[in-house]
């Protein structure tokens, strides 16, 4: 069919007459505001939405172009038909559609994405013309809503249900699209279904789940029934004023809003009080009682006189529960609240066995004087608590951060007892296995392969429900799920900070054919042993870093070999590359204290290199990070022309480095040791003055941090810096080695906010040039030079958290490997648009190696 | 610059030339002796690999290839507000070629920080780097 530039029909084989396009009218409008004398009659208009490639990266960019189209022409009619994607653009055409064209027009036919970006449409006017018995995107809507309405199903207990869950991806509308986001068609929709004489009668509930509807009010044309059933679950309602507007007279029993923007807001549901009348139950609560904090724990069940009290005084009645499936509530009296929840249930899964049945605590909530939380579903659990543990929830000596004395002082257990079946399990209450396997689906970026489960239980989708997977049952059982549900479209699993101990599900992975890569950082490994299992599986890469096992090697290579045991095909380990020699590949940045992190950044470093490019600039920029006893003094070993000829531009420009050099080793005696030896911070910022101006290249910049204890600090870093004195702006450019030593010390403390910054100031200074190595010319200034203005401004105020989102965020966008991910994002100074244009634009120029990508 | 600081910097000039003058040529014909050369609690850094402690430092270098070092500038300064204290301590620089093994010759930089224990100077932390460029 491409090009459509040439003449094409459109068949849809469906019974309907082609569609045939030859441009009658070659005029295309792009970026205009009008159509000036042409009209936009019956015939059809082609459309082409110009992406120029730029949405790949999105999950579904048609989506999101269309929910942006219907946003613009807001509630006209608008059916695309043969809707094609294209490389850079996508195109599509549609006829009887002028106020939604004068809509697009309106906005200069330009759209705004909710990505951010944004896109040009052209449109060209009756390009193929209007016959009866073409295709007909109302008629194939009421046609299916007609066929659908003969078959009402039961949902939820409720009968006559009309589902029209993900209306759009109806296979008969594979040719049009039919978007209920667009009022108009949720509109035509509920037209077809209220006219239905035939039919209407019958139905008692709708289910309009999916269908990324901001808006429902054409709803308003079913008020005033009563029905079962009306479910907009998964929606994009995100406004409560509309909503209560909207579905003013439409009364249901119940009414369906989970995983809508509304339902996740904080005066939800506090701001749809005014459908109180029109619906008894919501998400399967009753209306009363929608709190947002619902748990059964604080509605039905009251734990003074329901179910059946176990303690140790009648631990042999434990057993009549053997086979309940009911709720039991655990109950752990701390009347301090010594304890907090994360520190509760560490302990409390320290003290389960790891080896019998898998326990899902649920509903946790402190009331003042004990701990509560449900499980069901474990008695084996339960009855090893009960019996072995007697009871009690011992603390590790090693422990210490309970703070209550008594705990800490009394008996090193923590007392608790039971109350069985205090509650029936009802359909809405909590299910663990159904939420985790939800979460887990929610996980997976479909076009890297790649589950991202770091840290788990931060996912939204376990609220109220405590995933532990340090128990290797709970692990095993969430491997199971991953296995089956990926099978082999899974390469890459990562599962850091989830407090995993051991792994030996291997034969669970082993289904998974494509697995190559899997991420265990920062977990609570203690020793190899505990994951020896996996060595069975044909991984490539393996992250270990940051767990106890790390510790136990002082060196990187006695490291390197013991995981290789294990691992003996492994090419990437903590993301190093195993083909160089262990532990010898060059690192970009040692830190001997993690503490120091924020001193190479915006603390000192950073800001200081960047303080110093501009020449003229020094004496008011670097001023504060020098005293009377600071020292001073430099070395040039820039050695000029080996085989060209004397240059006497280069020579001028290398001289007023050379005018300030020392250098020990030409020297014939110690009576020059003070030539050159600056002290104090006048004469100190006399000479660097004089030093020409320059620009860092930051990427190049390699730091190590020898020395940290939060008073002082010793830094060496090297990079490469360009010349850019004004006076040689037209010479050649000259690019320089540098090597900069610094001695600090904290000069004050107990600066700023929560008196917790402090400022530090330089002791002692060396500055060294160098020849750049043919290898650092190559990769100089690579990432786009930045304007100066940017570079000058003040650093953004991030955090070091921000930062790491943000670096996470782009990788997760990019799919880029970490380096090359901080490389870009540090380029554009932590902006995240521009580094993300920043990567399309070096993506687009084949800028970035396929080895850069995970 | 007063006459105390005057001798304070051209004993740190002289120290300078004695230390590394053994000290490469530790590294590059005597390397089991390396070790000795650092204090028992000293930070090592290696093109951004960090070791610590003399024990680890001089395994670490057991595992380098062997090596010429070729010393062309050298530089120090006496830190005066010691963060080790009163001790006497001093910010060595040194630069030049060096050839291991099967390499190519490359530029490296070296800074040690020297502190004085009983009569013998040792290295308190020591930070190389080749120039070479990484990721």
């Amino acid at each position: 069919m491409d090009p459509r530039s040439q003449r094409y029909v459109l068949n849809f084989s469906d019974g309907s007459l082609p569609i045939q396009v030859d441009y009658p009218d070659p005029r295309i409008f792009r970026n205009c505001s009008t159509y000036g004398d042409r009209v936009p009659g019956l015939s059809w208009n082609e459309f082409s939405i110009h992406h120029l490639g730029q949405l790949e990266y999105l999950e579904n960019p048609k989506q999101v172009i269309l929910e942006a189209i219907f946003d613009v022409i807001d509630g006209e009619e608008f059916y695309p038909v043969a809707y094609e994607c294209g490389p850079r653009a996508d195109k599509f055409v549609a006829r009887a559609c002028k106020p939604a064209i004068d809509k697009l027009f309106a906005q200069k036919l330009c759209l705004r994405l909710s990505s951010g970006a944004t896109v040009d449409i052209s449109v060209q006017f009756g390009v193929a013309a209007n016959r009866s018995k073409q295709i007909s995107p109302p008629l194939l809507i009421s046609q299916e809503v007609s066929r659908l309405m003969e078959r009402l199903e039961v949902h939820s207990g409720v009968r006559g249900v009309l589902n029209l869950s993900n209306f759009g991806a109806n296979p008969r509308f594979k040719n049009i699209v039919v978007s209920l986001a667009n009022v108009a068609t949720l509109k035509h929709v509920c037209n077809s279904i209220y006219h239905n004489d035939e039919h209407f009668s019958a139905v008692n509930g709708f289910i309009f789940a999916n269908n990324h509807m901001k808006s429902v009010d054409p709803l308003k044309l079913f008020g005033d029934i009563e029905f079962g059933l009306l479910d907009l679950s998964e929606n994009k309602i995100g406004s409560s004023v509309r909503l209560c507007r909207e579905l003013k007279r439409v009364r249901a029993k119940e009414l369906k809003l989970a995983n809508n923007p509304i339902t996740k807001g904080p005066k939800y549901p506090n701001n749809i009080k005014a459908l109180q009348g029109n619906f008894s139950m919501v998400d399967g609560i009753p209306y009363d009682k929608l709190h947002k904090t619902y748990t059964p724990l604080n509605y039905d069940i009251d734990l003074e006189s329901d179910g059946i009290r176990i303690d140790w005084t009648n631990k042999s009645k434990l057993a009549d529960f053997e086979h309940s499936e009911d709720w039991h509530a655990f109950l752990v009296p701390d009347p301090m609240h010594a304890l907090t929840e994360t520190y509760l249930f560490r302990l409390f899964f320290l003290t389960a066995n790891q080896f019998l049945s898998e326990i899902y605590p649920c509903y946790y909530k402190f009331d003042g004087k004990e701990h509560i939380f449900l499980v069901r579903n474990c008695f084996e659990q339960i009855a090893y608590l009960v019996h072995s543990c007697n009871l009690e929830i011992p603390i590790p000596v090693t422990m210490t951060n309970v703070e209550d004395p008594d705990v800490c002082m009394g008996p090193r257990t923590i007392p608790f007892y039971l109350r069985m079946n205090v509650s029936r399990f009802k359909l809405h209450h909590v299910d663990p296995q159904e939420r985790i396997t939800k979460c887990i689906q929610k996980c997976y970026v479909a076009q890297n392969q790649l589950l991202k489960m770091s840290d788990f239980q931060a996912n939204e989708g376990l609220k109220g429900l405590w995933v532990h997977m340090g128990s290797t049952r709970i692990l095993n059982n969430i491997l199971t799920i991953i296995s089956r549900q990926f099978m082999s479209n899974c390469s890459e699993i990562r599962l850091c900070n989830n407090n995993i101990f051991r792994i030996d599900a291997a034969r669970v992975l082993s289904r998974m054919g494509s697995l190559r890569a899997l991420d265990l950082g920062h977990n609570w490994i203690n020793d190899l042993e505990d994951i020896k299992a996996l060595g069975e599986l044909p991984l490539k890469s393996l992250r270990l870093h940051g767990n106890p096992l790390c510790r136990k090697y002082g060196l990187p290579n006695d490291y390197i070999q013991a995981v290789k045991k294990i691992f003996p095909q492994l090419t990437t380990l903590d993301g190093v590359d195993l083909s160089s020699k262990p532990g010898q590949a060059p690192q970009k940045n040692f830190l001997c204290d993690i503490g120091a992190y924020e001193l190479v950044g915006d603390v000192f470093l950073s800001n200081y290199l960047r303080e110093f490019e501009q020449a003229d600039m020094r004496a008011n920029r670097l001023m504060k990070y020098y005293t009377e006893d600071s020292i001073f003094t430099m070395t040039c070993n820039y050695v000029m022309g080996r085989s060209q000829s004397f240059n006497a531009q280069l020579f001028k420009r290398i001289s007023k480095y050379t005018k300030h050099s020392r250098d020990i080793k030409k020297w014939s005696d110690y009576t020059k040791a003070t030539n050159e030896f600056h002290v104090g911070l006048m004469e100190i910022i006399g000479v660097l003055m004089e030093l020409p101006s320059i620009v860092h290249d930051f990427l190049s910049v390699q730091t190590d941090v020898m020395h940290y204890n939060g008073q002082s600090a010793v830094i060496h870093v090297t990079g490469l810096m360009r010349d850019d004195s004004p006076t040689t702006h037209n010479q050649a450019e000259l690019y320089l080695a540098f090597t900069r030593n610094f001695v600090l010390k904290v000069d004050k403390q107990g600066l700023g906010f929560g008196k917790k910054a402090c400022r530090w100031k330089i002791t002692n200074d060396h500055l060294s040039i160098m020849n750049p190595s043919r290898k650092q010319l190559e990769g100089a200034f690579k990432v786009c030079p930045l304007p100066k203005d940017r570079l000058m401004a003040p650093a953004s105020e991030d955090s070091l958290d921000a930062k790491s989102h943000k670096l996470i965020l782009f990788q997760q966008l990019t799919g880029l490997t970490s380096p090359w991910c901080t490389r870009i994002v540090e380029s554009a100074e932590w902006d995240f648009e521009r580094a993300t244009k920043m990567f399309l634009e070096m993506k687009e120029n084949r800028e970035i190696p396929e080895l850069a990508f995970i | 610059m007063n006459n105390e600081l005057k001798i304070k910097v051209e004993r740190c000039a002289h120290t300078a030339e004695d230390f590394t003058r053994l000290y490469y040529a530790s590294f590059d014909n005597r390397r089991h002796q390396l070790g000795r050369l650092y204090l028992d609690n000293a930070v090592f850094s290696w093109n951004g690999n960090g070791a610590n402690g003399r024990q680890m430092i001089e395994r670490y270098f057991l595992e380098l290839p062997s090596s010429s070092h070729q010393m062309n500038t050298l530089d120090a300064q006496p830190i005066l507000d010691a963060a080790v204290g009163i001790q006497l301590t001093y910010l060595v620089m040194a630069s030049g070629t060096v050839k291991y093994q099967d390499q190519p010759t490359r530029n490296f930089q070296q800074a040690f920080i020297v502190t004085a224990e009983g009569d013998k100077w040792k290295i308190a932390s020591d930070c190389y780097r080749l120039q070479e460029v990484t990721l």
